[in-house]
């Protein structure tokens, strides 16, 4: 057995995936020994275990990178929706609202400055005031 | 069984092998098709996760050291494998495709 060849034949198995690992030795091995035989140079087939080696290697990693992401997206959408249903918890604690019970959707009011100062105390008059109550003045689509 | 995604010329000379003898190693097939190992090893990997073939160690215990390992089709492999060395070699048969038109002759 040539030296090189056994080397390479070595990492062959070596990179070989794990599960595989023992029974691709001895086949390589096998192969290398009757390569001769079969009018084989040993390198040439101890390069080819190399190549098949790198090739399975590259995939059981593309396999493992694919199984890794979905894992990763899954946490991500969970994080995403905790955050979502936080965030709205704390909006309606915030607001006032109370969000399921009735049938009645909430209304949407412009509120002018003064009364926005008078009722709320803010004085951003883009602010919507969101509530159950019907509006009372200036509704959407009236001047 | 799962489809391969591809059939090369290749693979399709490792089926041809694989269904011209029962029990073949890797090196016989190597030597029979022509092909460099580099080719036929991950082939026959391929074939075998896509259970095509099925693989098992020489059962002779005349020769000492590491055991050969011996590659055979399954029935649906072999059934398969005649199925795609059909298809692959009408493509490439020149029969098979279309006459070029002649250069200069009518609209």
């Amino acid at each position: 057995m040539s030296r090189p060849g056994h080397l390479i034949l070595k990492i062959a198995v070596l990179l070989s995936p794990v599960e595989l690992r023992e029974r691709k030795r001895e086949e390589y091995l096998a192969d290398f020994r009757d390569a001769a035989l079969c009018g084989i140079p040993e390198r040439q087939v101890a390069c080819g275990a190399l190549g098949a080696s790198l090739r399975a290697r590259t995939k059981a990693v593309q396999r493992g990178l694919a199984a890794t992401e979905s894992t990763e997206r899954k946490k991500h959408m969970k994080a995403a929706l905790s955050s979502l249903g936080a965030a709205a918890l704390l909006a309606a604690a915030g607001l006032g609202v109370s969000l399921p019970a009735t049938s009645a959707s909430p209304s949407v009011t412009h509120l002018t400055n003064d009364e926005m100062q008078k009722n709320v105390g803010w004085t951003d008059i883009s602010t919507l005031n969101i509530s159950n109550e019907p509006a009372t003045s200036m509704p959407i689509g009236q001047p | 069984m799962d489809s391969l995604p591809r059939i090369t010329g290749a693979t399709v000379d490792v089926l041809e092998a694989l269904l011209a003898s029962r029990d073949q190693w890797g090196l016989l097939i190597i030597k029979e098709t022509g092909r460099p190992p580099g080719t036929v090893y991950p082939i026959l990997d391929r074939l075998e996760s896509a259970g095509w073939v099925t693989s098992a160690w020489e059962s002779s215990s005349e020769r000492p050291g590491p055991r050969r390992r011996f590659y055979a089709l399954t029935a649906d492999g072999r059934a398969a494998a005649v199925d795609a060395s059909r298809k692959f070699r009408a493509k490439a048969s020149p029969s098979a495709r279309t006459a070029p038109r002649p250069v200069g002759l009518g609209t």
